[in-house]
């Protein structure tokens, strides 16, 4: 091959690389990712879901009613059952926490002896059915509730948590996950009284407020 | 091919494409970049509002949990306040003070766990251990105008609503991780929903206590119901648990009237323990058995004596013109100045006089059997009128009934005037056939002297036939237990004893005698029915009777945990009527209830003394009366208290003030009051046609 054979060739090359180069680039850049304006929805929706939570009643979602376990002997004249259809779902949330405070030590359960359950299980079975109708069509989600943990010892805190969902897996991706804090409507004075009843605490020893953090987590379908 | 002009390398074109798809692709980077950080910046300002307004819903849920134990606090001594408004305004002044509670520490709460978030509330830093006292509240007036305030107001159907105004400039400050987006919202303002009837329960309990005395007066309308009836039967007893049964009920009574229920599980408990015979007979009906006789009655009675009196004066009249007739014509006969014509016309003006005394005289028995066929329409099962037809119908003595004498006088007047009338008669006749002037001032003379005679006698003031004494006691309408209660004695006499003591004096002082008996029943009647207007209306509810007196299948042992309120606390009863919906609870125990007995015959004889006669003489009747102040006196002051029961929203310990760690439980909300009142007391008044014992409680 002479000389200009082997430029001719050279030529050829650098061409080919060049255009390959840039087909690269122009591959690399083009594509957008529809994850990303999926994640940016699912985060609207949960924190408008939220807001409802903070802002819809009961009885907007049809209606919210409940009969306590709580005590022991059945009171022949009257009916028992509470019609909190008022209540906005947030409030509701917040009620089971207060209604359901643990004291754990080392791990175990030591109060209250008279847990309100059922309050507990309707309030998860009515919040299911909403968050069903709000988000269940288009995402997967998980509602936690807990407590701020009040730590009394090194050995032994306040605390409920509480969560409800869609699905088991942990394994996919998430969406997205938002989070609203709420207080716990109980006076200091009044926890450190109540928690005093059952477990020894000194009164410097306690958090300065209890608040419940309530947070939404969305999964694509 | 070796012209090269115009020739260009493919390398050099590949470079160009390269540049050419670089510009592209950097341009493209450059939009993205763009976009992106639009986008960022959208969903961090989203992401901030939802955060502020979170925040903002959540002061909201702290402004309702304050009203709720302010509500909780205050309507737990809800008769500390003087009125209504004193008491919301308290309302108000604890709210805040919970609010204050809460949100003075929420800036820290919220930074620790979010350091984007910022509260701004006026460098307010309070907290407190346990419930302010009043003078806390005083300490801080001087810096009011920092504080947030709370203004309850009335929302539908008795709800509350709770509008809250915080400080000025108070603002949520939220800010982007990056620092670079803060959002400041201000918050000053905003409205909450308390889910519980506030207003209705403070309505309805101001209503009941200041109709409190209905209970007193329910109360009296039952003890009259049954002593009246007992009265009826001929023996009247009190027992003290009667009493209290019958004051209980009256007390569930102005409960239902007033909250749509009472605290009837007290009686399933066994609490109240009600005498059940004593409810008995508690009907509308016994109003009828109350009633002894209405004045109205007694004054048409009178009016037809009366009208039986102005017939007899009437008749009176037209015999004084009788005489005056031939006495006119006597005279002018003997002054020989008179037309025989004018005195047959004087003398046939007697006669037509005489026919009109006749007739006014029957007028009299006619309105005596209106009388009589009055009190028989009314009689049906009043004891009363059937006693009065018997007393006036019937003979009880030596002499006839009065409708008998009022009978047998007008028939002798009757037969009298007839006399008369037929003397004259004759006498016309006389004179007709007698053409002397002597002789007719004789028969004239004759005449008048006859008729002068005959007119004297039948107007005379009568003589009684027949005497009786009889002791009379002060009657209820004159009585004061100030005054000497002994009896007087007095005569009743008869005028006609048989049909020749028939005469218009005889028959007038007989009417004027019944009408002096039915004035004094008048009286006796008027008096009861002062005491008888405050029984109208105060009946107890048959359907309280219905739920007292049914099948109350409420078996139950009471827990030894909890009292009965905070029992009703926890589960209220379910409300009697559904409207309003209010649930009720009482505690009030009864120390003690006395009868003191007051008519006459019970200060003379004692509480065991027969009943005080109230003889109507002349109407052939005896009332007989019995008289008792009746005193019911309660061990404490008595409470109240009402609970929202379809609106059991308030989340509270298990056990108020107990020590139940952490139990807590929705609860409606109550609102107690403490009345002042321990003494209740009534006049009792039995007017009774037939005699009763009366036996004291043993």
């Amino acid at each position: 091959m002479d000389k200009r054979g082997q430029a001719y060739v050279i030529d050829m090359l650098l061409f080919a690389l060049m255009v390959a180069l840039a087909c690269s680039l122009l591959i690399k850049a083009s594509p957008t990712e529809p994850n990303a304006i999926d994640d940016r929805y699912a985060a609207n929706l949960a924190q408008s879901t939220l807001l409802a939570f903070q802002h819809a009643t009961a009885g907007e979602l049809g209606g919210f009613k409940y009969t306590p376990d709580i005590l022991a002997v059945q009171i022949p004249w009257s009916s028992g059952e509470r019609d909190l259809h008022h209540k906005t779902l947030a409030q509701l949330l917040v009620e089971d926490m207060f209604c359901n405070l643990r004291v754990e030590v080392g791990g175990r359960n030591i109060a209250p002896l008279k847990p309100n359950q059922e309050f507990d299980r309707q309030v998860r079975k009515f919040l299911e059915t909403a968050l069903d109708e709000i988000v269940g069509g288009r995402f997967d989600y998980r509602l936690v509730a807990r407590t701020m943990p009040i730590d009394l010892s090194p050995a032994a805190r306040v605390h409920f948590e509480t969560s409800i969902e869609s699905f088991n897996d942990n394994g996919r991706r998430q969406a997205c996950s938002e989070t609203i804090r709420m207080c716990l409507p109980i006076p200091r004075w009044e926890l450190l009284l109540g928690i005093q009843d059952i477990y020894p605490v000194s009164n410097s020893r306690l958090e300065p407020r209890a608040l419940v953090e309530i947070t939404l987590s969305l999964w694509s379908k | 091919m070796n012209d090269r002009r115009g020739f260009m390398p493919f390398s050099v074109a590949g470079f160009l494409i390269l540049m050419l798809v670089l510009t592209m692709v950097g341009h493209t980077a450059w939009s993205r970049h763009q976009l992106a950080t639009g986008t960022v910046e959208d969903v961090t300002c989203e992401s901030l509002l939802a955060t502020a307004a979170s925040i903002q819903g959540d002061l909201q849920h702290i402004a309702r949990y304050a009203t709720y134990r302010a509500l909780w606090d205050v309507c737990e001594h809800a008769n500390y306040y003087d009125n209504d408004e004193s008491r919301e305004d308290m309302i108000e002044w604890v709210a805040t003070e919970y609010f204050m509670e809460h949100v003075s520490e929420l800036p820290q709460a919220y930074k620790h766990l979010d350091a984007r978030v910022e509260l701004e509330f006026q460098g307010l830093q309070l907290s407190f251990e346990s419930f302010p006292s009043l003078d806390f509240f005083f300490d801080l007036l001087d810096t009011l105008s920092a504080w947030p305030s709370f203004d309850l107001h009335l929302a539908e159907n008795g709800y509350a609503l709770v509008e809250v105004r915080l400080p000025k400039q108070t603002r949520i400050r939220v800010s982007s991780w990056d620092n670079c987006t803060t959002l400041a919202l201000p918050c000053e303002n905003f409205k909450v929903f308390i889910d519980c009837r506030y207003f209705l329960l403070q309505e309805r309990m101001g209503k009941f206590v200041r109709e409190f005395d209905d209970i007193r007066s329910s109360w009296k309308w039952a003890e009259y119901a049954a002593a009246w009836g007992q009265a009826l039967a001929g023996r009247v007893k009190f027992s003290e648990s009667r009493s209290k049964t019958l004051f209980r009920l009256s007390w569930a009574n102005h409960e239902l009237k007033t909250f749509g229920s009472a605290d009837y599980p007290a009686v399933a408990m066994g609490l109240a323990n009600l005498d059940t015979g004593a409810l008995a007979g508690l009907t509308s009906d016994a109003n009828a058995a109350i009633e002894p006789v209405s004045t109205t009655d007694v004054r048409m009675m009178i009016s037809y004596v009366d009208g039986g009196i102005q017939a007899l004066e009437r008749a009176r009249a037209e015999l004084m013109d009788v005489d005056r007739y031939i006495e006119h014509a006597k005279d002018e006969v003997q002054e020989n100045s008179y037309p025989l014509e004018n005195v047959r016309l004087e003398i046939s003006s007697a006669i037509a006089s005489v026919g009109r005394a006749l007739e006014h005289v029957r007028e009299v028995h006619q309105q005596f059997q209106h009388l009589l066929n009055s009190i028989a329409s009314k009689r049906g099962n009043n004891i009363m009128m059937l006693q009065l037809y018997d007393g006036l119908t019937s003979s009880s003595g030596n002499y006839p009934s009065p409708a008998g004498r009022v009978s047998l006088g007008v028939e002798g007047v009757e037969s009298k005037l007839m006399e008369l009338k037929g003397r004259i008669d004759a006498q016309v006749q006389r004179i007709q056939s007698s053409n002397e002037l002597d002789n007719l001032g004789n028969l004239l003379s004759q005449l008048h002297s006859y008729v002068g005679t005959c007119v004297q006698g039948l107007i005379a003031e009568p003589t009684p036939k027949y005497q009786e004494s009889y002791e009379e006691y002060p009657d209820p309408s004159t009585y004061d237990l100030e005054d000497d209660p002994s009896p007087t004695t007095r005569n009743a006499r008869i005028y006609i004893m048989e049909r020749n003591d028939g005469t218009i004096g005889t028959l007038d002082a007989t009417l004027k005698d019944i009408k002096t008996s039915l004035e004094r029943m008048e009286d006796v009647a008027g008096d009861f029915e002062l005491e008888q207007e405050e029984l109208s209306g105060a009946e107890i509810d048959e359907e309280l009777m219905q739920v007292l007196l049914g099948d109350l299948d409420l078996q139950f042992n009471q827990q030894a945990e909890f009292d009965r309120e905070q029992l009703y606390e926890l589960s209220p009863p379910t409300p009697i009527r559904s409207q309003p919906g209010l649930s009720v609870f009482n505690e009030f125990d009864i120390r003690d209830v006395m009868y003191r007995r007051v008519d006459p015959c019970g200060r003379l004889g004692g509480a065991r003394a027969p009943p005080t006669p109230i003889p109507l003489w002349f109407i052939g009747v005896t009332l007989y009366w019995g008289q008792w102040e009746v005193t019911l006196e309660l061990e404490n002051k008595p409470i109240e208290r009402i609970f929202d029961f379809p609106n059991q929203t308030l989340p509270r310990p298990l056990l108020e003030g107990g020590r139940t760690g952490l139990e807590k439980i929705h609860k409606p909300l109550g609102y107690r009051f403490e009345l002042p009142r321990t003494k209740f007391s009534f006049t009792l008044l039995i007017i009774s046609p037939r005699y009763f014992n009366i036996d004291a409680d043993d």
